[in-house]
C-alpha cells in the first residue's frame, strides 16, 4: 500500500494567492500528500467541512499527490456542491486526467487553466 | 487435543520426581557429611577427657615418689579427687613391686582388688610397664566401672590407681542445649560394638541403627569406639523438608500448568469456532450483498433480432459491500437504450442510489427521451452534497434500422468500438457526473456503425489502476478487446473480464452489443 498520506494546512500568508479570492482575502490552501482514497478521504472531508463553511475558496495543493480515486473526488464535489470554490493546484497528469475524463473541470478548476 | 495436557502433566511429574530425588540425594550426602563431622568433634571431645584423668594420677604417682611412699600424703591428695560426688569413686597406690598385690594406700573401696591375684598382677605389671594411662576393664563387675593406672616416672617406684563408676544403666540422656544434643551416641571400650563393653549411651535402643558414624578414640593404652547417629536432621528442618517442598510445589505447578494448557487449548478451539463463525458471517454478508446486487441488476436482457446483447458484473475483492456499478438495456420504439453507470462509494447507500438511477433511467427511456435529456433528468435526482454519492453515467440510444448510435456521457468514458477486427475508443463529450450540479446540459454525439460492429461499455473497475493514467488503463482495455475481437460476444466479455479485473478491488460492469454480420 501507499505511504501514509498527509493532509496539511499551511497558513494563508505562506501560500501563493489563488486567483479567485473574490473579497480580496487569501484563500485557504490545503496540501495533500501521497494517495487519497477511500481509506483516508474522510479526513479531507472533515477539513473541507471546517474551512468551506459558509463558502470560501479552497485551494488544494496536489503537487505531491500520487493517486486519487472517486472517494477523493466525492469529498471535493461535496464541498463544491455546498457552494465552495475548489481549485486544484499542480495536479499530476494522472489526477488531472481523472478530473478531465470525469467531466469535472468546471467544478474542480485546475489553477492556471 | 487432550494429549498435550497429558504429556505436560507427565513431563511435570517426571521433572518433579527428578528434582525431588536430586534434593533428597543432596540432603542425604549432606547429612552423612555433617554426621561424620559431628562424630569427629564428639570423639575429639571424648579424647580431651584423657588429661583430666591422667594428670591427677600422674601427680599422685609423682607425689608418692617424692615422699618415698608417704601414704598419708597420698590419701590427703587422693581424697580430693576420689569419693562420694567426686571425679572417681575410689583411688589406690601400689609400689612397683608387682608381687605385692595389695595396695599400700586406698581411698574408698576399689573393685580392682577383687580380681583374681594373677589377673590383678597382670594389670599391675602392665600398669608399671606402660608409661601412660592403662585402662582397666571393670565393665562386667557387679558395680561396673573403669579403672586407670599410671606409673611414676622413675621405676622402681609407684603406681597410682583410680576407678570411676558408670552411669546407672550406662545411659545418660543429653539435655537440650548441651553439646551434641542433636546426636544419639554410644561409647564402647575397645574397637567393636560389644554390648558387654558399653561404657555410655544416650539411648537405651542399642546397637544404634539407621544413619550412623563410627569414630575410634585412642585413650591411654586402650581406645573407645564412638558410634553416633543424628536425632533429627543435622542440616536443619528446612534442608530435611526441602525434597518434600520440591515434590509438593512441583506437583502443584504441574497441576496448574496442565490446567493452563487445557484452558489454552479450550480457548484456542473456541477462537477457531469463533473464526469459523466470523467467516460464515462474512460469507453470508457477501452472499446477501451479491444477492441484492443481482436483484438490482437486470436478470434478463432484451435480445432484439439482429443484435446480440450481453453483460457481466464482477463484485471485485471488496464484494462484502454492495457496489454502485450498473448496466441496463431498455427496448424503446425504434431501438434500444443502453445505460451503464457507476455510483461512487459502496454499501447500501450506493446500492439504493444506483437502483434509483437505474429505474429512473428506464422510465425516462420509455418516455422516449434522448440520452442527453435522460442524463439531465438523472442529474436532478442526486445531490452529492446531500447523499454523499455522485455517479458517472454513459447513455446510448441505438437506432437499429440505421445502425446509428447516439451517445451522451455524464463523466463516463466512451465505449470501445470494434469494427473489422480493429478496436477504438469512441470519443464522448464528457459532461459533468450526475449529482454534482442540477440542470446540467449534455452534448450528444452520433456515430454510424459498420455491419458486424461490436460496442463495449464498461465501468472503471476494468481500467482504473493505482499510479497510472486513466488513458493507459483505457488503452489496455482497447488492446484486450482487440485481442479477442473475433470471439463470440459472451466469450469476448469473459476473456476481457478475466484478464482485466483480476487484481481490481473495485466492482466492474461490462455491457456489450454486437450487430450480426449481414453475411451470416
Amino acid at each position: 500500500m501507499a505511504e501514509p498520506d498527509g493532509v496539511t494546512v499551511p497558513s494563508p500568508a505562506q501560500s501563493a494567492p489563488a486567483d479567485s479570492a473574490q473579497n480580496g482575502a487569501a484563500p485557504h490552501v490545503i496540501k495533500i500528500i501521497g494517495e487519497l482514497d477511500v481509506s483516508n478521504a474522510h479526513r479531507l472531508r472533515a477539513l473541507l467541512d471546517d474551512i468551506t463553511t459558509p463558502a470560501p475558496t479552497v485551494v488544494i495543493d496536489m503537487s505531491e499527490l500520487a493517486f486519487m480515486d472517486s472517494s477523493g473526488l466525492t469529498v471535493m464535489l461535496e464541498a463544491a456542491r455546498r457552494g465552495a470554490s475548489v481549485v486544484l493546484r499542480q495536479p499530476s497528469p494522472v489526477v488531472r486526467r481523472l478530473v478531465e475524463i470525469t467531466g469535472l473541470t468546471d467544478v474542480l478548476r485546475i489553477e492556471g487553466d | 487435543v487432550r494429549r498435550a495436557a497429558a504429556v505436560a502433566a507427565l513431563a511435570g511429574v517426571a521433572v518433579t520426581a527428578l528434582l525431588t530425588w536430586a534434593a533428597w540425594a543432596a540432603h542425604d550426602r549432606n547429612e552423612d557429611r555433617l554426621l561424620e563431622q559431628r562424630a569427629r568433634e564428639a570423639a575429639a571431645t571424648l579424647g580431651s577427657a584423657l588429661p583430666s584423668i591422667q594428670t591427677p594420677l600422674a601427680s599422685a604417682a609423682e607425689l608418692a615418689q617424692a615422699t618415698g611412699g608417704d601414704t598419708a600424703a597420698f590419701e590427703r591428695f587422693a581424697s580430693r579427687i576420689a569419693g562420694e560426688g567426686k571425679q572417681f569413686r575410689a583411688a589406690a597406690l601400689w609400689t612397683s613391686d608387682v608381687d605385692a598385690t595389695a595396695p599400700i594406700a586406698t581411698v574408698g573401696s576399689i573393685g580392682l582388688v577383687d580380681e583374681p591375684p594373677d589377673v590383678l598382677r597382670g594389670y599391675l605389671q602392665q600398669g608399671v610397664a606402660t608409661p601412660q594411662l592403662t585402662v582397666v576393664d571393670l565393665l562386667d563387675r557387679p558395680e561396673p566401672g573403669l579403672g586407670y593406672l599410671f606409673p611414676s616416672t622413675q621405676q622402681p617406684g609407684y603406681l597410682a590407681y583410680a576407678e570411676s563408676a558408670l552411669s546407672p544403666n550406662r545411659t545418660q540422656q543429653t539435655r537440650q542445649g548441651q553439646a551434641f544434643d542433636n546426636l544419639d551416641f554410644a561409647v564402647y571400650l575397645g574397637g567393636s560394638q560389644d554390648p558387654a563393653r558399653l561404657v555410655l549411651a544416650t539411648t537405651p535402643q542399642l546397637p544404634i541403627r539407621g544413619r550412623t558414624a563410627q569414630e575410634p578414640v585412642p585413650f591411654g593404652d586402650s581406645s573407645f569406639l564412638l558410634v553416633a547417629s543424628p536425632k533429627g536432621s543435622l542440616g536443619g528442618p528446612l534442608m530435611a523438608s526441602l525434597p518434600w517442598i520440591i515434590a509438593i510445589a512441583g506437583l502443584a505447578m504441574t497441576a496448574l500448568a496442565t490446567l493452563a494448557i487445557r484452558r489454552l487449548i479450550d480457548r484456542r478451539s473456541e477462537a477457531e469456532n469463533l473464526s469459523h463463525q466470523i467467516e460464515d458471517l462474512y460469507d453470508r454478508q457477501r452472499t446477501i450483498a451479491q444477492t441484492l446486487q443481482r436483484n438490482l441488476l437486470p436478470d434478463r436482457l432484451p435480445q432484439p433480432p439482429g443484435i446480440e446483447v450481453a453483460a457481466r458484473y464482477d463484485a471485485g475483492t471488496q464484494g462484502m459491500e454492495i457496489g454502485g456499478d450498473w448496466y441496463d438495456v431498455v427496448e424503446v420504439d425504434d431501438g434500444l437504450l443502453l445505460v451503464i453507470g457507476d455510483v461512487s462509494g459502496r454499501g447500501l447507500g450506493a446500492g439504493a442510489t444506483m437502483a434509483e438511477l437505474r429505474f429512473s433511467a428506464r422510465a425516462y427511456a420509455q418516455e422516449g427521451h434522448a440520452p442527453d435529456v435522460i442524463l439531465t433528468k438523472l442529474g436532478n435526482l442526486l445531490d452529492v452534497g446531500e447523499h454523499g454519492h455522485f455517479a458517472t453515467v454513459l447513455c446510448a440510444r441505438i437506432d437499429m434500422a440505421h445502425r446509428r448510435i447516439e451517445l451522451a456521457s455524464a463523466g463516463h468514458p466512451g465505449p470501445v468500438l470494434v469494427e473489422g477486427g480493429r478496436a477504438r475508443l469512441l470519443p464522448v463529450h464528457a459532461g459533468m457526473p450526475v449529482g454534482v450540479q442540477s440542470g446540467c446540459d449534455y452534448a450528444a454525439s452520433s456515430v454510424e456503425l459498420a455491419p458486424g460492429a461490436t460496442l463495449l461499455a464498461f465501468t472503471d473497475g476494468l481500467y482504473e489502476r493505482r499510479g497510472e493514467s486513466v488513458d493507459e488503463g483505457l488503452e489496455r482495455v482497447r488492446r484486450r478487446v482487440e485481442d479477442h475481437a473475433d470471439a463470440a460476444l459472451e466469450v469476448l466479455l469473459d476473456q476481457v473480464l478475466a484478464q482485466l479485473v483480476d487484481e481490481s478491488d473495485d466492482d466492474t460492469a461490462i455491457l456489450g452489443i454486437r450487430w450480426q454480420s449481414p453475411t451470416v
